[in-house]
Parts: structure tokens; C-alpha cells; sequence
């Protein structure tokens, strides 16, 4: 067998590279030195990531990151931010905790949802400063509270009012009778949030609180009277209220088909930018009822899911979230009402004078572990009443058969006190 | 066949089978054990479901909407069929599928504009001395009837591209035949167009019956989970609004059961049709 003959070509040669020249292995070896020295350490070191699973719509997004990132800066951590709905973001935070991990560290949910996600979020006690509780009414730290305990921070608090077309409704109805006088003068032009969901109660109860009723105890007689107006008003609503969401509702009263109806701040913004308030649009005061005057807190609150990956620095920027000027910084990026009342004079202060006259009545609808099958049946209760002609009387009686007892107002003890602030029982 | 080839066609069929039942036949067994799982009573979730009022307008309006719906679009459908088979006209034909060819959500916001209150019907009616109509007025016949009319617009398209297709495979020496035999117009229709059209229609049937039951976004975007409530807003309005997944899921499972029992019946009868005709063996 004859040997193989030698290859002239260096193997190097032979896979079609050069020979390393002298000058080559000096760049090389300069390059492999440079990524030893502290500062290629430094940037070469992954930044934290923070992810926040927020209730954002789309275009909001990218405002709500321009806003994060004096944070981002300064603590060098990246933000991922995860815009969902407020029902996804509890499910996700509910199959994080039955998974013992996750990777959401901040997570926002509506006041609605509180008592159904406390159970999977960590504690926050320390968070409520008394620079924090002046950012906020008190009601809104008393829905955050349980126990004793804080387990989330009002993030973008808000509360409803009243919204009506400046030329054709003239002077807006300052009491119950006003409205009901304006409703039969002009019927379908007065609109309620009917659809069946939790929007449903939040139009219900100022008008339950503003009669002395209360959410937890049907047999109060402040629910007669409040549904009794609601029968009273029904035959003179605009019929899609059946259907009226935020939304729908806000653009039935651009298209001229609503005069008056009740919702919450972003809807003077969302007019605003459209050119339509304060030109045509204001806002007013919520009618006062026989037992005063009362609104509903809304919005967003913040909290840590027990299974989040980072809750020091997710505490961090809770805490961040809590000062005056991520507040006033926050409100003007996203154009939110948010926390602080607009400089009187300003544009804002006409466009939000109504919420800004409601700030004192602000209530927090109760924070119970099952307030959504209580206000599932207070909404079955009031769309009777108002789509299907029943009685009020009867419509409370069904109410009451069906509430479980755990959805009840306590009968005495330091929870009813904390539920009387809250939910609006009798004072 | 050679075993190697055997094996290849095994692996074939056996990767997409698998990932269906990853994608699809686990999530779905994993809902239907949702409503069974939790507090109280297995089919607690079910029991509540079957006692709740919407959820009978909702049935009532699942089977109705696709009657009404089919009906048209099948009428609709054959009569176009018939005028681009018979007149081809390319241009008419594009006229007639841009309905389908617009992405849903645009043609239903289109939709929408038309028939609000203050919308461009309305507007035209007023302008023609008429009294503005509620078109979507919540839990109204002419809502339900609205919501059938826009369903069918989007989906006639489909129909008569079925249709005509079975038309165009109809041998034209049939026709000759039978007019030399002095058969009259409405004679062709009946012993030759409509009998060899049997597997096309029934096709139709079958795809847009399934697809008709299965209706959402019209209902949602026209009239609202609750204006005129159909299966899946229904199930929607459970899950986003009310936060039961497991009675979401139980209407979700009601819904398909009621599409395959139906599907199955329709699909039964369509090959019986079709097998009386001699055109299935």
C-alpha cells in the first residue's frame, strides 16, 4: 500500500483560512484582555427585569413606559410591562400561585377584584406613609386594608361623575327629582352602564349610598328606595342601556343619542381629545339623593403576588409609585385624572370639575373574598327591575333568599365599623 | 408498499396527529373537566348555567340566528350563483366576494355605523321623509333579525363560490337534451340543475351550518353580550365580566355539544341526500 503523500498546505491552509498574522494575534489577544477588565464586567452583568402585569389598553402602553424609565434608570433595572385585562391578570396571578412560581412581580387588579386576589399576594404593611395616605381619599387605603394588613397600594384611583352635553342639558340635575324630571322630559337621553357586569353596580351604588342602602345588607330600606327610583327612571332610559359599557355609553353621548350619564375621569379626557369637551362636554356632580351624596371608587391598585421573583425591588417601586411627583408625572403621561386635583384655572379644572366636587364622597365598594357573585345577583336584581319590570320589593326579596351569609354585613364588631366606611351601611 | 415507505407514512400522519392532540384535544379536555372541578356539586356549574334566563335567550338565539342566517345567505347565494354561471361577469363576481374579502372586524364596524340609532340607514331613511327604525334595539326581534342580515351578508360570498362551482360542473349536453325533449325552465331547474347540485349544497350546508352555530363576533360587536345573546357571548360574557370559568365552560361544553349533535345530524343527512342522488357511493 503506498503512503499517503504529505499535503503541501498547512491544515489551516487546507479549510480555506489565512495563516494568523503577528498583528492579528495582537488584536486578539487584546480583545480577550478587554473582556476581563471591570467595566466589560459591569455591562456584560444582566439587569434585573421587572414585570408588571398591567391593565393598560394598547396605546397606553407606551406611554405608561415612558413614564417608567427615570426608574429603570436609576435603579438599572428593565421594565417589562404586560398589558391585559383586569379578569386575565387574576387568573394569571391565580395559576402563578397554585404553581408556586411565576414571573409577574407587580400585579394590577380593580378594586372589584381585591378580595378575590388577597389570598395569593404578599403583605405591604409599611408601603402606607403619611406623604402615600395623602395622595389618596381614605376610602381607597380602607379598601386596600384587611385585617390589619395592607396588601395593595392604590395605584391610579378614580371615581365616577356625572357627564352631560353642556348645550342641551343646560344646568345639570343637582338632586334625584331634577333627574327624574329630566328623564321624563326627555326620554332615552339619560343612559345607566346596564350591561351585565361589575360597571353595573359601580352606576347603582351612588344612587344605593346616596338613599342610605348598602351593598351587603338587602333588606336595608335605603335598596327600596334606591331601586324604587331606578323603576321610577326605567321607562325613560335610552334602551341600549341594557348594553352600555364604558365605552358604548361614552359614544352613544358623542354621537348626540346620550345627554347625561355617569363614568369615570378617562372619559373627559377621551372627549376632550376629540374636541368635544370641554366645548360640548362637562362634567358635574352626581345628583344628590335623600341620604346625601355618594360616589364609587374605581380603578387600579397594585400588589405583590406572593410567587413574584423580584419583591424587594417590586416593593421598591411601589414605593417609588407612592411619592407625590411619580404621581402628578404618571397622571400627566398617561392623562389621568390620577391622585391630585388639577391647578384651578387650568383646562383640566373644567373638564374635571365634577370629579373634583365628588372627591369627598368617594366610597370603596366592599372588598370581600366573594364580592363577585354578590354583584353578579345585585346586577341579575337591578337589569329585573329595569329591563323586565319587576318590582323592586320582589327583586330584593330574590336578592336576599340568594346571598350567602359570608356576603352579608357583619352584625357588629370592628368589621362592620371598617364595612360602614366602606360600603356605605348606615353611619 | 415497501415497509420503509409504510414507515414514512406512519411518521407522517403520526407528527401533525400529535401535535393536534397537544394543541387542541388536551386544552379541550382540560376545559371540559373545569366546570367539574371546585366547590359543591360536580355539576354545579352546569346546574347554574341551565337556571340562568340568558342562558335560554342565548339557546333560543344559537339556533335561531343560523336558521335565519343560512336561509338568506342560501337564497342569496344561489341567485348570485345562478347570474355569474349563466352572465359571467368577472366584475360582478369581484363585486360580490369583497364582502368576504374585508377582514371581519371591518365590515362589522361598517355594519355598525349603518344600523345605530343614529346611524347611516337611519340617516338615509330620515332624509327620505322615514321615521328612524331601532335596528339593534337590546333584546328585540328586529336586533336578532339585523345581526341574521349582516352574518349573511359576510358569508354569502362563500356560498355562491360553492354553489357556482357545482353549477359549472353540471355537463351543458344535460340541458340540450332535455330542451330538445321541450322541458320548460322551471323543469331543468328542478329534475337537473337542483338534483346534481345535491353534493354542493350539501357541502355548503355543512360548512356554513357548523360556522353559523358558532357565531361571535357579529352578535358582540352589532348588538352586546346581552342585547342579543347567543352561546358564545354568553360563555364570553362568564368568563371576561363574571369571572366563572367553570360555568363559562360549562355553557363553552353545551355549545359544542349542541354543534356536533347538530353537525352530525346535518352530516347524516347530507350523505343520505347525496347518496339517494348517486353521487356518493
Amino acid at each position: 500500500m503506498k503512503a499517503p503523500t504529505q499535503s503541501p498546505l498547512k491544515p489551516r491552509q487546507c479549510i480555506g483560512l489565512p495563516a494568523p498574522r503577528p498583528a492579528s494575534l495582537l488584536l486578539a489577544a487584546v480583545l480577550l484582555l478587554s473582556l476581563g477588565t471591570p467595566a466589560c464586567r459591569f455591562e456584560a452583568k444582566p439587569r434585573k427585569r421587572l414585570t408588571l402585569a398591567l391593565a393598560l389598553f394598547p396605546g397606553e402602553s407606551s406611554r405608561y413606559r415612558r413614564f417608567l424609565e427615570d426608574f429603570e434608570r436609576d435603579r438599572h433595572v428593565e421594565i417589562l410591562i404586560v398589558a391585559e385585562t383586569y379578569a386575565d391578570i387574576l387568573y394569571t396571578v391565580r395559576a402563578e400561585a397554585a404553581a408556586g412560581r411565576g414571573v409577574v412581580d407587580v400585579a394590577e387588579l380593580d378594586l372589584a377584584l381585591l378580595g378575590a386576589a388577597r389570598g395569593g399576594m404578599r403583605r405591604l404593611d409599611g408601603l402606607e406613609t403619611a406623604q402615600a395616605q395623602a395622595l389618596f381619599p381614605p376610602a381607597a387605603w380602607q379598601a386596600a386594608r384587611r385585617r390589619g394588613h395592607l396588601y395593595f397600594v392604590p395605584g391610579r384611583l378614580m371615581w365616577q361623575a356625572m357627564i352631560y352635553n353642556r348645550l342641551e342639558v343646560g344646568r345639570p340635575p343637582g338632586t334625584w327629582e331634577e333627574l327624574a324630571r329630566f328623564a321624563r322630559a326627555h326620554p332615552g337621553k339619560v343612559a345607566l352602564k346596564a350591561a351585565r357586569y361589575d360597571g353595573l353596580v359601580c352606576d347603582l351604588l351612588p344612587f344605593l349610598w346616596g338613599a342610605g342602602g348598602s351593598l351587603r345588607n338587602p333588606y336595608a330600606p335605603g335598596d327600596y328606595t334606591a331601586l324604587s327610583f331606578l323603576a321610577q327612571l326605567a321607562p325613560f332610559l335610552n334602551p341600549y342601556s341594557a348594553v352600555f359599557r364604558e365605552m358604548p355609553i361614552l359614544e352613544a353621548q358623542m354621537r348626540g343619542e346620550v345627554w347625561i350619564h355617569f363614568n369615570w375621569p378617562f372619559a373627559m379626557s377621551y372627549l376632550a381629545s376629540k374636541g368635544l369637551a370641554p366645548r360640548f362636554a362637562l362634567s358635574a356632580p352626581i345628583p344628590r339623593g335623600p341620604a346625601g351624596r355618594a360616589t364609587v371608587l374605581g380603578g387600579g391598585y397594585l400588589g405583590i403576588p406572593k410567587s413574584a421573583p423580584h419583591p424587594r425591588l417590586a416593593r421598591a417601586f411601589l414605593r417609588y409609585l407612592l411619592s407625590a411627583s411619580a404621581q402628578r408625572r404618571l397622571s400627566r403621561t398617561l392623562g389621568w385624572y390620577g391622585s391630585l386635583a388639577p391647578e384651578a384655572g387650568s383646562t383640566d379644572a373644567a373638564l374635571y370639575a365634577g370629579f373634583v366636587a365628588m372627591a369627598p364622597y368617594v366610597r370603596a365598594r366592599p372588598t370581600i373574598r366573594n364580592y363577585l357573585p354578590l354583584s353578579e345577583r345585585w346586577q341579575d336584581a337591578v337589569r329585573a327591575v329595569l329591563f323586565a319590570g319587576q318590582s323592586p320589593q320582589a327583586a330584593l326579596n330574590e336578592l336576599g333568599q340568594t346571598t350567602a351569609a359570608s356576603q352579608l354585613a357583619p352584625a357588629a364588631g370592628p368589621e362592620r365599623a371598617a364595612e360602614a366606611a366602606g360600603d356605605g351601611l348606615p353611619r | 408498499m415497501s415497509r420503509s415507505a409504510a414507515r414514512l407514512r406512519l411518521v407522517f400522519t403520526a407528527v401533525p396527529l400529535l401535535l393536534m392532540g397537544l394543541v387542541l384535544l388536551v386544552p379541550a379536555l382540560a376545559g371540559l373537566l373545569i366546570p367539574l372541578t371546585g366547590r359543591g356539586h360536580a355539576f354545579r356549574a352546569y346546574r347554574a348555567v341551565l337556571a340562568d334566563p340568558m342562558f335560554g335567550a342565548a339557546l333560543r338565539n344559537n339556533l335561531l340566528i343560523p336558521l335565519l342566517s343560512l336561509g338568506i345567505e342560501f337564497a342569496g347565494g344561489f341567485a348570485l350563483a345562478l347570474f355569474v354561471t349563466w352572465r359571467r361577469s368577472p366584475l360582478v363576481e369581484i363585486a360580490v366576494v369583497v364582502p368576504f374579502a374585508l377582514p371581519e372586524i371591518v365590515l362589522l364596524a361598517l355594519a355598525r355605523f349603518i344600523f345605530l340609532p343614529r346611524g347611516y340607514l337611519n340617516g338615509a331613511l330620515l332624509a327620505a321623509g322615514g321615521v328612524p327604525v331601532d335596528w339593534l334595539r337590546p333584546g328585540s326581534w328586529l336586533a336578532l333579525l339585523t345581526v341574521s342580515v349582516v352574518d349573511a351578508w359576510h358569508v354569502t360570498p362563500v356560498v355562491m363560490l360553492i354553489l357556482a362551482a357545482g353549477l359549472r360542473s353540471i355537463p351543458a349536453e344535460l340541458y340540450e337534451a332535455a330542451l330538445l325533449d321541450g322541458a320548460g325552465r322551471l323543469s331543468l331547474f328542478r329534475h337537473i340543475t337542483l338534483p346534481l347540485m345535491a353534493p354542493a349544497l350539501a357541502s355548503a350546508l355543512l360548512l356554513r351550518g357548523f360556522d353559523a352555530m358558532r357565531i361571535f363576533s357579529t352578535v358582540l360587536v352589532l348588538a352586546g353580550a346581552e342585547g342579543t345573546p347567543v352561546l358564545s357571548t354568553y360563555a364570553y360574557q362568564l368568563w371576561s365580566d363574571q369571572l366563572a370559568p367553570g360555568r363559562a365552560m360549562a355553557a363553552a361544553s353545551l355549545l359544542g355539544l349542541l354543534v356536533t349533535v347538530l353537525g352530525l345530524a346535518g352530516l347524516g343527512l347530507g350523505r343520505r341526500l347525496s347518496r339517494q342522488r348517486g353521487s356518493l357511493p
